[in-house]
């Protein structure tokens, strides 16, 4: 499981951020006491945390951006009837 | 006048349109409002008018799609043109028109709701084959991102994986998202996973570690995510009854070799079989030609080259367990004349022989180890003992095998240990009396030659050479060969091969004498050359004298029947 996902908060989230959004989401109780806990645990870890932000987050910009596109084709009203079916 | 008749028609088509075209049942009424509202440019009208009418003939098939066209759905226009079998070439290029116009629609559609239109997009995409356009291949590389970017926010990570075929490798962020699904797959699976999906991890997570734009940009984090990913794979491994320990040295060696390269240039650096996938193994092929210098010997450089030349694809197959799939490529790899490629095919042969070495299919490896060059290895030492050493194979095929194979080590030690086993294996064949005097003599020949300062192996070579003497000659007066058997006789310096001549020629007289030839000329013909035979090897020998005392005996009788 994402523990970021878990307890809602970003990659860059501080230590008391962390505390807080575990206590936050054991109200809410949308995840069980354990999987709280080891989100807790593994984001409080130093070595840990970079690798899972590394791992669980990333920048989807270049896919989503629009690409260059060539010229523009020929508009429909440019079409001509063709007579070969004539 | 002209204008005024087009006039009249024109009014006369609006009138009807206005009308609704649903008052007339007669399809073919239909169709002739159609052609008028489209001489017309009435496009709205002739585009109902044909949606009503049965359009089968090819001009009312071309002109409904026209109409549609006109009016902005290249879609229909499409669907109606494709029931045309037409190749005429303005046709052909009107057709590419409006897949052109249509692929523009749909880049609009994606502008404006990218990752809820990309499956819709990507089905017409399908459905009018667009992807053959060169701007239609620009537009499902489009949708494949997107689909990627969808799937990584929906959180579908096993759907990342099973796109990995469609993905583009060169697109960094593509490349990011695969190896971080793959991480997260082999973090949370709490089975065992198929190896494809562990290599594709090994390969997407340690190309992006050394991926120059959105790799680590640090070394420690680099080396904490290589530790990471090494402990994840450690885990996996473990499961893996068989395959566990190929996945860890794969990662150990293309970590080693990613490094390496790293070093060399800029350019991202994939791992043999990413390159493969993405079409790069040629660039990183020539980076490594290039660098001699940054390998420690020459067998490193090769083996670093090998794996992204043209022998890369065998390389692969050999490492999934293909090995026949790998043979065949192999007639055509060996003659590539590249050095590099000339190392992975030998590479390759090995194991190709290895493996049915170790199979037991022993005829099958030597073919393979001898029919090509293969390199000799500490595995294929290890495999070979193995072989020899097999005790399910009573008349020595295996061991036949194996000698084909079997090249003079340079190492004595190694020499010493296959003198001694093939020694045991001629000991254990020979008691059985199933395997051919000559194949343990060439067994012994062999391990000789290995070890000479082996003193039970000369003893046993010993042995099998007499026995192989005794058959010899026993074979040679099977077969009337006298001076044959004479010429083993002599040459052998075994006196029991010597004995078994003169016994067998006593016995071949003794036969004679007792009439067992009804052809008395041919007896005497016979006894004669076994006379120069025996005479040959020992002239004072008892056997002389009783075959020359048969030889007699027969003139006299001969004497006695022509008188």
């Amino acid at each position: 499981m994402n523990p970021f996902k878990i307890l809602n908060i970003g990659p860059e989230a501080s230590a008391q951020e962390i505390m807080q959004a575990a206590a936050l989401a054991l109200r809410e109780k949308q995840h069980s006491a354990y999987e709280i806990a080891e989100a807790r645990r593994q984001l409080m870890d130093p070595s840990a945390r970079p690798v899972l932000a590394f791992i669980y987050f990333a920048d989807l910009e270049p896919l989503l951006r629009q690409p260059v596109r060539g010229e523009k084709p020929l508009s429909a009203d440019a079409l001509k009837r063709l007579e070969i079916f004539d | 006048m002209r204008g005024k008749v087009f006039a009249v028609v024109l009014s006369w088509v609006r009138k009807f349109c206005r009308t609704k075209v649903t008052v007339y049942p007669d399809p073919t009424q239909f169709l002739q409002i159609a052609r008028y509202a489209l001489l017309a440019g009435q496009w709205q009208q002739a585009a109902d008018a044909y949606t009503e009418a049965n359009l089968s003939a090819p001009a009312d098939l071309y002109h409904a799609g026209f109409a549609q066209v006109k009016l902005g759905d290249a879609i229909a226009c499409l669907r109606l043109w494709r029931q045309l079998d037409c190749t005429h070439p303005d046709f052909i290029v009107q057709k590419e028109q409006v897949s052109l116009l249509l692929i523009e629609e749909l880049h609009c559609r994606l502008d404006e709701n990218p990752l809820k239109q990309e499956a819709e997009v990507r089905q017409l995409l399908e459905e009018f084959s667009l992807a053959y356009l060169p701007s239609g291949g620009g537009l499902l590389t489009r949708c494949r991102s997107l689909r990627l970017a969808r799937l990584w926010q929906e959180e579908q990570i096993e759907e990342i994986f099973a796109s990995a075929d469609e993905t583009d490798w060169l697109q960094p962020t593509a490349l990011a998202v695969q190896a971080k699904a793959a991480c997260q797959l082999m973090m949370e699976a709490d089975i065992t996973i198929p190896t494809a999906q562990a290599r594709h991890f090994i390969n997407c997570c340690l190309s992006l570690l050394f991926h120059p734009e959105v790799g680590p940009q640090s070394e420690p984090q680099r080396q904490a995510l290589l530790d990471f990913g090494v402990d994840v794979l450690r885990r996996q491994a473990a499961r893996q009854l068989n395959n566990g320990g190929s996945l860890l040295w794969q990662w150990e060696e293309e970590l080693a070799l990613l490094r390496r390269m790293s070093r060399l240039s800029a350019m991202p650096i994939f791992t043999p079989a990413l390159a493969l996938q993405a079409k790069i193994a040629d660039q990183l092929f020539i980076l490594i030609q290039k660098s001699r210098d940054a390998f420690a010997d020459s067998s490193k450089w090769m083996a670093a080259g090998a794996v992204y030349s043209s022998a890369a694809q065998a390389l692969l197959l050999v490492r999934e367990g293909d090995y026949d799939g790998a043979m065949d490529t192999l007639v055509e790899l060996e003659e590539i004349d590249d050095p590099f490629v000339a190392w992975g095919a030998a590479q390759v042969r090995t194991a190709c022989g290895l493996h049915y070495l170790y199979r037991g299919q022993c005829r099958k490896a030597e073919q393979i180890l001898i029919n090509g060059p293969a390199h000799w290895t500490a595995e294929l030492e290890k495999q070979l003992l193995a072989a020899i050493e097999r005790d399910d194979n009573q008349d020595g095929t295996a061991l036949a095998a194996c000698l084909g194979i079997l090249t003079l080590p340079e190492n004595a030690e190694t020499g010493a240990v296959f003198c001694s086993t093939l020694t045991n294996q001629v000991v254990r064949l020979r008691s059985s009396e199933e395997a051919s005097p000559k194949l343990l003599d060439a067994a012994m020949r062999k391990a000789v030659a290995l070890n000479p300062n082996d003193d039970f192996a000369q003893m046993i070579f010993d042995q099998v050479r007499r026995d192989l003497a005794l058959t010899e000659i026993g074979e040679a007066f099977d077969r009337d060969c006298f001076a044959e058997a004479a010429r083993i006789a002599t040459a052998s310096r075994f006196p029991q091969a010597v004995e078994q001549f003169f016994e067998t020629a006593r016995q071949v007289a003794a036969r004679i004498e007792r009439g067992d030839y009804a052809d008395q000329e041919a007896a005497v013909f016979t006894l004669n050359e076994l006379l120069d035979s025996v005479s040959s090897v020992d002239s004072s020998h008892g056997a002389v004298r009783r075959i020359r005392r048969v030889l007699d005996g027969l003139r006299i009788e001969a004497r006695h029947e022509s008188l």
